[in-house]
């Protein structure tokens, strides 16, 4: 007996001579652990994009899975967040990871249950990240667009900002608005020190006090500090431009200053 | 002569009539479920020259359940078959066990050529090796020999022990046990774990109120002629083609690796896949792909099991003639294989197998690979097929096997068109 007919026989006529449908329609997706292995060292956004799943659910299982012990994979688990977050018109239910919402273009993302998760949002430009609770450093660092409310945050925040808007209801770290060339950040208590830093655009909004260094080396933009104790020591250090608005300052105001503007203010 | 296999049903309600064996119904074949110590003794007593291992802890009724087995078959008494078995113990020797020189010789005159005087064991076509790992690692190496050549030797004399039927029982790790040699496990065709009765089962045992080997008086007893024709009547089983593309493509699915050299896993020296080999392999962590959840390839002498164990079971289920043998082989091919691979242990540890339950996860890998045979691996083995028959040309063939992330289409087929080609 011939091959094919040991097989016909076998299969009792159930398997075809000659493919009539695709066998699959790109790779097999496993779970998390067999994705990540598929994509490059350095992740990018068309990589993984290209990657994913086109079913939505297979797509959703693969950021509800996986070990992100490695910041490749937490990268590459970055991006597939941001992507069923546009792809799905509700708002994604997340717990907070490192790097959630990664080049976020639209859609929304709530992050709850975890505590200091540090990346998110970073290099969004459009969309909403909701963090409920405490977010890690570098909230929305290099955002162009979108906005974050956060509970809180760590060191950071929105450093190298083009664009869209932070809220922060909490207390912020050091560094924030480090290097901004754009877009609103509000800080509803105590911020740390270094606010503003080399910043170039953009406002920053302090509720509370800030800490020394308010403004150091600013380029331009602005920052108003609300709070009764106004801003620690060194305010304004060496700055070349823009405006800094407190209720009152710590010693050496204005050190070495070469341009920009630092007013006291009086109202509420 | 009655029917044989009127007799082994006989036989089976005798058993569970006296309350002589009452084991769970653990084996599910078809639509019937059977008690897998007993039925595999049964499938084994209707095979010639392969060895079942009972595996289970004390009092499981795994000797005495040969020996009742042994006393029915051969037509001898229960104490009779009780003396013909070995035990394991260290000082055990090939002496007691074997055959020794007649000492008598010693004192004649004539040349005349050593005589052996070989054990009833040796010459019994009912061999059973009691609590084989009781038995240091040495002294192992003699059944070794017996299983594979089906001869003993002693000073220099051979007996053919011709056509015999082996049992074996082992009991789990003691502390006066030895580790089963890896070869002497490869030549044990099935591994059956012998389990306590359940609840139902002690309760009828506890109406049990004679001894045994009274019982065993009453079992049904097989004539030369009727045991002799069993092993005929499994011959006369056909296994259709569907059984033996499943069986063929169950030993690749367990071979083949992508790394390994010719792509056969048996060729591994020192790596292996629970010792990273397969890191990064593109079939790694595919829970439908069996290469990299074991460590050992399956050898021939699997295929040669699982064909003849299908066709036992099959016999003594009334299958023999029915269409779904496929299902036989699924309930016997863990049976077959699980003693013989071992398991990757980061799947092992995790639920639902717990690091326990070997048997489970080698039957969910077995019954992985048989359904992807039956029902995803139909096109591409009739794209083969059209190829060798010569319907198609091999690189036509092998472009589309391109298509097929399968391990047997890649490792296998496609190697082999390029071969051809």
């Amino acid at each position: 007996m011939s091959l094919k007919g040991f097989m016909k026989e076998a299969y009792k006529g159930k398997a075809r001579e000659k493919r009539r449908l695709k066998t699959r329609d790109g790779d097999f997706v496993l779970g998390f652990e067999d994705f990540v292995q598929k994509v490059g060292d350095r992740p990018t956004w068309s990589e993984v994009e290209k990657l994913a799943p086109s079913d939505e659910k297979l797509l959703f299982g693969l950021i509800k899975t996986g070990p992100r012990a490695k910041k490749h994979d937490q990268i590459v688990w970055g991006f597939l967040s941001s992507l069923v977050a546009e792809r799905i018109p509700e708002p994604l239910m997340l717990p907070a990871m490192d790097f959630a919402g990664l080049e976020l273009r639209k859609g929304t993302i709530i992050l709850d249950g975890g505590r200091g998760a540090h990346h998110v949002g970073e290099k969004m430009s459009g969309g909403r990240i909701v963090v409920k609770g405490e977010a890690g450093d570098y909230l929305g660092q290099e955002m162009a667009g979108g906005g974050i409310v956060a509970g809180s945050c760590g060191d950071y925040a929105f450093r190298k900002m083009r664009g869209g808007w932070g809220v922060v209801l909490g207390r912020a770290g050091d560094y924030l608005g480090l290097g901004n060339r754009g877009g609103r950040i509000v800080a509803k208590e105590r911020v740390g020190s270094r606010t503003g830093w080399l910043m170039e655009s953009g406002r920053i909004c302090v509720g509370g006090d800030a800490g020394s260094y308010l403004g150091i080396m600013m380029k331009g933009g602005r920052v108003l500090v609300k709070g009764e104790g106004g801003a620690a020591a060194r305010a304004g250090w060496r700055m070349r431009g823009g405006a800094i608005y407190a209720r009152g300052y710590g010693p050496e105001v204005g050190a070495g200053k070469v341009g920009g503007k630092i007013y006291r203010r009086r109202g509420p | 002569m009655s029917d044989p296999l009127e007799k082994i049903d006989v036989l089976v309600a005798t058993l569970k009539e006296l309350r002589l064996h009452m084991g769970r119904l653990d084996l599910r074949v078809g639509d019937r479920h059977l008690n897998s110590q007993l039925y595999f003794s049964l499938a084994n007593a209707c095979l010639r020259n392969r060895a079942v291992l009972l595996y289970g802890g004390m009092g499981a009724n795994k000797t005495t359940l040969v020996n009742l087995l042994g006393s029915a078959f051969t037509g001898l008494d229960f104490d009779d078959v009780e003396n013909l078995m070995v035990s394991g113990h260290p000082e055990q020797t090939e002496e007691k066990m074997v055959g020794f020189i007649d000492p008598r010789q010693w004192s004649s005159s004539g040349g005349e050529a050593i005589e052996v005087l070989w054990t009833p064991w040796s010459r019994s076509n009912w061999k059973v090796i009691n609590e084989i790992n009781r038995f240091p690692s040495g002294k192992q190496n003699i059944f070794l020999e017996l299983l594979q050549k089906r001869k003993v030797n002693y000073a220099g004399k051979t007996l053919n022990v011709g056509d015999t039927c082996y049992f074996v029982t082992m009991n789990p790790d003691f502390s006066s046990t030895y580790p089963l040699d890896e070869a002497l496990l490869d030549r044990i065709s099935v591994s059956v774990p012998a389990i306590q009765p359940d609840l139902l089962g002690g309760l009828a045992l506890a109406e049990r109120n004679e001894e045994i080997r009274e019982l065993a008086k009453r079992l049904p007893r097989f004539g030369a002629e009727e045991f002799e024709a069993l092993p005929r009547l499994v011959a006369e089983v056909d296994l259709d083609n569907q059984v033996e593309l499943a069986v063929v493509s169950l030993i690749r699915d367990f071979t083949l690796c992508e790394r390994a050299p010719g792509y056969d896993k048996s060729q591994l020296s020192g790596t292996k896949p629970s010792r990273g080999l397969c890191a990064g392999c593109h079939y790694f962590n595919n829970p439908e792909v069996c290469c990299w959840q074991v460590d050992e390839a399956l050898s021939d002498r699997v295929r040669q099991d699982l064909r003849a164990y299908t066709k036992s079971m099959a016999l003594l289920t009334g299958l023999a003639d029915a269409d779904t043998k496929i299902e036989v082989l699924r309930a016997i091919a863990p049976y077959v294989i699980w003693h013989r691979v071992s398991p990757n242990r980061s799947v092992l540890e995790r639920p639902p197998y717990y690091g326990a339950r070997r048997l489970e996860y080698v039957r969910d890998l077995v019954e992985k690979s048989i359904n992807r045979t039956l029902n995803e691996r139909g096109d591409m083995n009739m794209i083969f097929s059209r190829a060798i028959d010569g319907e198609i040309s091999f690189k036509e063939a092998a472009r589309e096997l391109a298509g097929y992330d399968d391990p047997i289409a890649c490792l296998d087929y496609i190697p082999a068109l390029e071969q051809m080609g």
